[in-house]
């Protein structure tokens, strides 16, 4: 068991034992040349940051891009798996009734705006978007933005965008299936492939089942254990691109997605299904221009299902149906104009509006975005966006981002305001907790919450090196929560969203990353994070102050096929924070989260060109919390897993 | 192509609604099967009727039981008008049936019974997030008020069932066995204090 101040030593014991073979085998012949990290920067193309495709090298917004490879390296399953391997500010934690809540350096699930293909995603649950529904099976990359970025997304997209990009090619036939057990927690992932590229058309269908079993975890020296939730998950997705004759690309995708969710007792299980679906079409305007139309429908569903009885009540269902239009035109060779506009509606059913009611909205927005060099060192981008909003409003937001090059040197900076617009469960929601108390929305006197965040960044690349320090100050107003009102409900009390001043959130972020021709590569993220509260206020945010992440791996080719051996871990310091003392919803009181650290192995080895089998060791060093507390990982220790991925064709 | 997907679209999402099960208002009993007792104001208790079939809802506060009523429900608190009531080992209706046709299960000694007895119940919950609760004194039968654990160490508090068959004395001297089948409400969101069982009259 590791415990307070052995975190730390684990941590760096971990990590030169997995750097001291790097030294070692540097000296072996027998390796795979590495793209150098040069190479990488000038390859890599992102989108997120100005919606115009920019090399990672070339772009004025910090982003960070999590590769196939990478994901792969995490031997991840969803989105979840994905981001704790990657970013070091990032935590999931069980929130109530275990549902799992996403926190990023201060900010909540809401405040952070995830996007599959650039698109919004229907459904949360407790602020949080279903993090089991992003599964990695068919991800190209992963782009993260952080800092506000509502001039381009609008609402949520308060601190940070994290943006899935799907794959959109693949052989002329592209047939494949995996499968992974683990051997505690019963988990298994299962999934299939068929890709076909014939003439115009690419066509690639996706399935993935992935499950783990309910169990118990125990406090140390107790005997009653806490039931920890088991679930299973199917996800479908088919992604049908035909090129036109006019030269555009016609893209058509549909999806389906179920989630089951038990305890122990299996009276009634928690379920949730995504029916999704889509057409998008883009083509070249001139030399250096572009023209996307795109429209998008997305229904989250949830529903409570009785195996006694084999019924499934409906009990929430979110529908959003959405069009965008985006212009990019190269009016000079310095200078790029992007002009965009959505439109969209979004409906929502949920037990928690009073009698199961329901509302709707429609959102409209345009865009301008002007992306200028007006010297080869020098690249400005600037924008603004209103967005307007049928139960709340209009809403401006602008963007300023600089980025200066100077041989190895990248310096950026960066302003951008962001919102988050009260959602329709925050203006409306009337429900009965239990017959405890009432939780009221707050109408259409709530105002969007509001952000201005300013970044500065420094990059260094040289050949196989990267060094990249990300300075980020992010001031929230407005902040949108529930608060205890005494006046409501004949003066009983009840809780109502509500808006509170908010707070000031600062993060620096500290990345290096290496590779050698050797086979070697590694890389580490260091976040430290600190929240400024208001005067009179406290710091609430209970995310750690001192964070990181760490991978380190190795390749050799050798008779049967690749060799892959991946060191991987995070490290969490011990977190000191306010929270709420009782029900009066004013007072506080101290609470403190311990350190930990987790760390995962995984051996992978190629026989061939078509088979993968993976050997992986989770938990390294056999963690166990001595309390489980609402933000600990729910892990009962080391455990194994075995992979095999078999390319047919 | 745009004209062809777009309604195909919109229809599959709108005909999502049919996969699932409409929420039907069901009869509170049909004589041996009780559903959705709505039990679930703490500041009330729920008398049921088990003959009639009816239920009567009393404030706590002015507790006046309605004339004929045998078993009361209070979110998982239950009394019994004859005062007395137990647990038997037994997992189903079935199979309590046939330990008594076999003699194996004889009717308990007066002794054997579990009395209600002065208790108090949790009448007030919205101080639940400053460490207290209100209670107001009442009646209460302990080993009937078993049918639910109720573990507050998390929040929700996790619930646990019991699989076992009741045993309920009635004022007449008869005996009914009670089998719990559920304390959610399907109907109403899964809404937690509804209560649903079976029930069998027992005799020797």
């Amino acid at each position: 068991m590791v415990t307070g101040g052995k975190t730390w030593l684990h941590c760096l014991t971990t990590l030169l034992l997995g750097t001291m073979p790097m030294v070692c085998l540097a000296v072996t012949e027998e390796t795979d040349t590495a793209q150098t990290m040069k190479d990488y920067y000038l390859s890599t193309v992102t989108v997120t940051a100005t919606r115009t495709p920019k090399t990672l090298d070339s772009t004025p917004v910090v982003t960070r891009v999590v590769t196939a490879e990478d994901i792969r390296k995490a031997d991840a399953t969803n989105i979840r798996d994905v981001l704790l391997a990657e970013l070091p500010g990032v935590e999931f934690s069980y929130a109530m009734n275990q549902q799992l809540t996403m926190s990023m350096q201060g900010l909540g699930g809401m405040a952070v705006l995830i996007l599959v293909d650039g698109e919004r995603l229907a459904g949360e649950t407790l602020d949080n978007t279903d993090y089991l529904r992003l599964n990695m099976a068919d991800v190209e990359r992963i782009e993260i933005v952080k800092g506000a970025a509502s001039a381009l997304y609008g609402s949520n997209a308060v601190g940070a965008v994290v943006n899935i990009i799907t794959k959109s090619s693949c052989n002329p036939m592209d047939v494949g299936m995996n499968t992974r057990w683990g051997s505690r927690y019963g988990e298994q992932r299962h999934g299939g492939k068929l890709g076909i590229q014939k003439g115009k058309v690419t066509s690639l269908l996706n399935v993935q089942y992935d499950k783990q079993n309910p169990y118990h975890v125990f406090n140390l020296g107790d005997t009653a254990g806490f039931p920890v939730y088991g679930n299973r998950q199917w996800n479908v997705k088919e992604k049908l691109m035909l090129h036109t004759p006019s030269g555009g690309q016609l893209t058509a995708r549909g999806g389906y997605y179920f989630h089951e969710r038990r305890s122990f007792d299996d009276r009634q299980r928690d379920r949730a299904r995504d029916f999704s679906g889509g057409l998008r079409y883009t083509r070249t305007v001139g030399d250096e221009g572009a023209l996307e139309l795109s429209y998008t429908a997305d229904r989250y569903d949830k529903s409570d299902y009785y195996p006694l009885t084999d019924k499934d009540y409906l009990d929430y269902k979110n529908v959003q149906h959405g069009a965008r239009g985006l212009l990019r035109l190269g009016l000079a060779d310095s200078l790029t104009l992007t002009l965009g506009g959505d439109a969209m509606s979004d409906f929502l059913m949920t037990y928690q509006f009073a009698e199961g009611g329901t509302h709707s909205q429609l959102t409209a927005d345009a865009f301008v975005q002007a992306d200028w060099l007006p010297h080869p060192l020098w690249d400005i981008v600037a924008g603004v966006r209103t967005d307007w909003l049928s139960h709340y409003g209009s809403v401006l937001t602008p963007k300023l981002a600089v980025l200066f090059r100077t041989g190895c040197w990248r310096l950026r900076a960066g302003y951008a305001h962001g919102f988050r617009a009260p959602t329709l469960k925050e203006m409306y929601m009337d429900f009965n907790m239990a017959n405890i108390f009432n939780i009221y929305g707050g109408g259409e006197a709530l105002k969007a919450e509001k952000s201005h965040s300013y970044t500065l960044s420094g990059e260094y690349v040289k050949n196989n090196f990267s060094l990249t320090v990300t300075g980020l100050y992010n001031a929230i107003r407005d902040e949108i929560t529930t608060l205890w009102d005494r006046s409501l409900d004949g003066g009983r009390g009840a809780m109502r969203y509500t808006n509170i001043p908010g707070t000031r959130l600062a993060s620096v972020e500290v990345t290096g990353a290496a590779r050698f021709d050797t086979g070697f590569s590694g890389k580490v993220s260091y976040a430290f994070f600190r929240e400024f509260p208001l005067p009179g206020a406290v710091n609430t945010a209970d995310t750690r102050p001192h964070a990181l992440t760490a991978q380190v791996d190795y390749k050799r080719s050798w008779k049967p096929g690749q060799l892959t051996v991946v060191l991987n871990g995070r490290y969490l310091s011990e977190a000191r924070f306010y929270t709420l003392a009782g029900s009066d919803y004013e007072s506080f009181e101290p609470m403190t989260s311990p350190s930990y650290t987790l760390w995962k192995l995984l051996i992978m080895q190629t026989f061939g060109k078509r088979v993968t089998m993976t050997l992986g060791v989770d938990n390294l060093w056999d963690y166990r919390p001595r309390t489980y507390l609402y933000n600990s990982p729910y892990t009962l220790g080391r455990s194994f897993s075995l992979g095999l991925s078999i390319d047919i064709l | 192509m745009l004209r062809r997907f777009l309604p195909v679209v919109i229809l599959l999402l709108c005909a999502c609604d049919s996969i699932y099960d409409e929420r039907e208002a069901e009869p509170l009993t049909d004589g041996h099967h009780f559903r959705n007792i709505d039990a679930s104001r703490y500041t009330h208790w729920v008398y049921v009727n088990l003959q009639k079939g009816d239920t009567t809802s009393v404030s706590v506060s002015n507790d006046l039981p309605p004339e004929d009523w045998d078993i009361a429900f209070h979110r998982y608190d239950i009394k019994t008008r004859s005062g007395a009531g137990m647990e038997t080992p037994y997992l189903s209706l079935d199979e309590l049936k046939q330990a008594v046709d076999e003699g194996t299960f004889v009717r308990p000694a007066a002794d054997d019974w579990v009395r209600d007895v002065e208790d108090s119940i949790a009448v007030d919950m919205s101080h639940m997030m400053d460490g207290y609760l209100v209670y107001a004194p009442s009646h209460r039968n302990p080993a009937l008020s078993h049918w639910v654990n109720v573990d507050m160490r998390s929040m929700p508090p996790l619930y646990t069932m019991s699989e076992q068959v009741y045993l309920v004395l009635l004022a007449d001297s008869s005996c009914v066995a009670i089998r719990f089948t559920g304390f959610t409400n399907p109907n109403a969101y899964g809404a937690k204090g509804y209560v649903s069982f079976d029930v069998e009259g027992v005799s020797w």
